[in-house]
């Protein structure tokens, strides 16, 4: 029983809704800047891509972390865009999936910080944190009674989710599956990836010769999955199909990608064989291009090996930074959207061609022909996961 | 203590190598591959501790990677940081 | 073919290695409980702590190579490679690594590298955040170093969703091995102690009893643990005897399928939210037993139990946890249901049996 795509919901730098970000990516245009939210002591501060809402309206109880609140601006677009009433979302067991990094993690600053003085701080940010695991909150306000199952696997984690929902519809576990993830910018992360220098002191510029690393960001991708015997029932309109998904570990380092691509070949390779096609069948890859110096050049070499030399390659990091564990939920839905439009966007910034990278990526707004899209994730400690997304047909 | 040695107990220290000493480590051994077997993300402790110990800021790897070769050539840079020839 | 628990690595306030689990069900080994002094708004107040050690792991990894490990780490590490030496399975020989895969669950992930990453903050400024210390707070850093260590080059993906967590990991590495996507898989849950968590504890547990109790489901004795459970899974038939994973189970917990079991293992733990819904079980006559007296509260708890539950099914024996009544010879102990429930009113089964 293959998992369908009924409806799409995103938030980020891009926009906040699927059309305004599409909008922005068909532009051409991007608008990274230093960090509004969070503050540092850093001289140089790298820019970033961060949503401007406070979404304000996603809280009224003031209980939903900033991860929570991405993650619900998502979830209701993506439930309004799907079509699907209370009522039909009652009456089956409906699982979630949700990828994140910062979203499960116990780093309130403020409160250590307090504690570190010796303030005996109160513990509501703890219970906080307690209440805003991804999955479970979704389940939770939605009274859901399906599998609640969040991911933490760095930057595939929304991939990931995508992925274990496809495996639950297929077993049969539940005909519905609410799957993506949400991530918020943090000082955590924002002061960590520039201890790894791997952010860059300028807007990125994916598998550009002159790249200096990422940018990050923040956002929030969910996706209806559905059973194709729900989406009769409901009458609903098919998007998309999950045709294929694999995930492989280099095995090699904590933090550096195998040279060689070893893990995203295998993965890549099991990905197209689940889906029943081939490399020579792809319309377009949106690769992880996050646009530093190790990530380009080996998932540049290996697509280089694996497609043929015309394949339209885009990263749409350029638009959107990286968002971590929304950030393939986020490129799926850009992927499905390829695949509607019959067009991807160019992957602004990049300029000058490297021959280590062996791939140019898309340099203007580029139609591209078939139904089969693919979208890489290649997370921090060696996980590769690839999805293989199936438009409605040539 | 000389600012070789300086740096050798400092990186022991903050890279947490094990069963090593300042006497272990020659200035001209190589800090990474084969010598001391300092990997990338060593690297990027370096980096740290520059920052930390001497206020020395990093701006690019690849750029200072001939720094970063041996305790001598990071001692050199420490010193020219410094102003101390 | 139900998947198989091959072998089994504990690293626990018992000890290091299933052998110490065995020996707190028996009763010969007690579980290190350390009083830790903490201060809180009402003053020093003291909270014993299940407090594991790890010993051992330089048996498998050269000390030289444990310098970026810290202790979360170091327990994972050690519990994957005594799971993969109890079971006698050479994973290490094997030629295509790619066939085996690592689930790993925690409820809480590596705590006490994220304060220390705040503390290079705190102490060293902004400039000076630690990258080894930022690398290993995230949740999938033992994934990947367990994956690094092992050479295991298939699927590896971290799952955490608290009372759930043992669950989520059980039900993932099932459907790979079910579906043939991987051999072997090396199904792990765990959680570590700090001192902010105990600090959060004695804060939202002012009305505590003084006991451990967690069988009293509405009483407040809840004592955090530390520690992590492997098991190398896959679907050859089990040479250890430790059964398999028959069946799973979850959502609400008043329509939770909890019968065909000749005991229920419940993960209650003195929490007095999680508690009250284990009266809530429809049960039938089942006998029930809770062992988190041997290895302390955690959300990883449930993954003790069905450590405890193939030890049990091993012996063919029931142990008894609270009074010092030895074992009990079930001679028609095929099944056992591990239960754990959160604090929402959902809860999970997992069945093993022999």
């Amino acid at each position: 029983m293959e998992a369908v795509i009924t409806g799409l919901g995103l938030i980020c730098a891009a926009g906040e809704t699927v059309n305004e970000a599409m909008t922005t990516l068909y532009s051409g245009m991007r608008n990274p800047a230093l960090p509004l939210r969070i503050k540092t002591e850093l001289d140089k501060k790298p820019p970033v891509f961060e949503v401007a809402s406070d979404l304000d309206k996603f809280n009224p109880g003031n209980d939903e972390s900033r991860t929570t609140l991405l993650l619900l601006s998502a979830l209701d677009e993506a439930l309004a865009h799907a079509g699907i009433d209370k009522d039909y979302l009652d009456s089956i067991p409906v699982g979630v999936a949700m990828g994140t990094t910062v979203g499960c993690t116990l780093n309130r600053e403020s409160f250590y910080r307090a504690y570190r003085r010796g303030e005996n701080p109160g513990i509501e940010p703890i219970g906080r944190f307690l209440r805003n695991n991804p999955a479970l909150y979704v389940a939770r306000r939605h009274n859901f009674s399906g599998p609640a199952i969040t991911i933490a696997n760095a930057c595939s984690s929304g991939t990931d989710a995508i992925g274990m929902g496809k495996s639950w519809i297929e077993s049969g576990l539940c005909h519905m599956v609410i799957a993506g993830g949400s991530d918020e910018l943090c000082r955590t992360t924002y002061l960590g990836f520039n201890s790894l220098l791997n952010t860059a002191p300028e807007p990125c510029r994916p598998f550009d010769k002159n790249r200096k690393g990422l940018n990050l960001g923040e956002g929030a991708g969910v996706l209806i999955l559905e059973s194709e015997s729900s989406l009769k029932k409901r009458g609903a309109k098919k998007l998309a199909a999950v045709a294929g998904y694999a995930t492989n570990s280099d095995a090699y380092h904590p933090t550096a990608p195998h040279p060689e691509g070893r893990g995203l070949t295998r993965a890549m390779a099991h990905a197209l064989k689940m889906a029943e096609t081939s490399p020579a069948r792809v319309s377009f890859i949106n690769a992880h291009g996050t646009s530093t110096t190790e990530n380009d050049k080996v998932e540049g070499k290996t697509i280089g090996r694996l497609f043929p030399d015309a394949l339209p390659v885009v990263s749409t990091k350029a638009f959107t930074g990286h968002t971590l564990g929304a950030a393939g939920a986020v490129e799926a839905i850009f992927s499905v959207m390829g695949l509607i439009d019959g067009k991807i966007p160019a992957t602004i910034g990049f300029e000058a061609f490297d021959e280590a990278c062996a791939i140019e990526p898309t340099s203007e707004v580029t139609p591209v022909k078939g139904n089969i899209a693919v979208s890489n994730s290649l997370a921090f400690g060696g996980n590769n996961s690839v999805l293989v997304l199936r438009g409605k047909g040539l | 203590m000389s600012l070789e040695n300086e740096l050798k107990e400092l990186i022991i220290k903050d890279l947490k190598l094990v069963d090593v000493t300042a006497k272990d480590i020659q200035d001209d051994d190589q800090l990474f591959g084969d010598g001391l077997g300092l990997d990338s993300l060593d690297a990027v402790e370096l980096v740290v501790l520059l920052q930390k110990h001497y206020k020395i800021e990093t701006k690019d790897l690849e750029e200072s990677r001939e720094v970063f070769t041996s305790i001598k050539t990071l001692a050199d840079y420490v010193r020219s940081k410094r102003g101390n020839a | 073919m139900t998947p198989s628990i091959l072998g089994m690595g504990s690293v626990s306030a018992l000890g290091c290695g299933i052998e110490t689990l065995r020996e707190g069900l028996i009763r010969e080994k007690q579980p290190a409980i350390t009083k830790r002094e903490l201060m809180t708004p009402e003053g020093l107040k003291s909270l014993p702590v299940y407090t594991s050690r790890v010993e051992g792991l330089e048996r498998f990894i050269p000390r030289n190579k444990l310098r970026r490990i810290d202790p979360f780490l170091q327990m994972g590490l050690l519990s994957s490679y005594l799971a993969i030496e109890d079971s006698g399975i050479d994973i290490a020989r094997m030629e295509d690594k790619s066939r085996v895969g690592i689930i790993f669950g925690t409820g809480y992930g590596p705590l006490q590298t994220s304060f220390n990453f705040f503390d290079t903050l705190i102490d060293d400024g902004d400039k000076c955040a630690s990258p080894t210390m930022f690398a290993n707070s995230v949740h999938n850093a033992l994934v990947s170093n367990v994956s690094i260590a092992l050479k295991i080059e298939g699927p590896c993906q971290t799952l955490t969703c608290f009372d759930m967590t043992t669950w989520a990991v059980f039900s993932t590495a099932s459907d790979w091995l079910e579906r043939g996507i991987v051999d072997y898989v090396l199904a792990g849950v765990g959680d570590e102690y700090c001192e902010v968590r105990g600090y959060a504890v004695l804060l939202s547990t002012s009305d505590r009893a003084n006991a451990f109790s967690p069988m009293d489901f509405n009483d407040c004795t809840y004592l955090p643990g530390e520690g992590f459970i492997t098991f190398l899974m896959g679907k050859d038939k089990s040479k250890q005897g430790y059964g398999r994973i028959e069946s799973l189970g979850s959502g609400k917990i008043s329509s939770l399928h909890t019968g065909g079991c000749d005991a229920h293992f419940l993960a209650a733990n003195g929490n007095s939210e999680t508690g009250p819904y284990y009266n809530q079980l429809k049960r039938e006559t089942i006998p029930a037993f809770a062992y988190s007296n041997l290895y302390g509260g955690m959300p990883a708890g449930q993954g003790f139990d069905i450590a405890i539950a193939a030890l049990s099914l091993k012996e063919g024996a029931l142990f008894s946890p609270h009074h010092n009544t030895g074992k009990q010879s079930k001679t028609s102990l095929k099944s056992i249901g591990c239960i754990q429930c959160d604090n929402n009113g959902n809860g999970s089964i997992i069945r093993i049996a022999s």
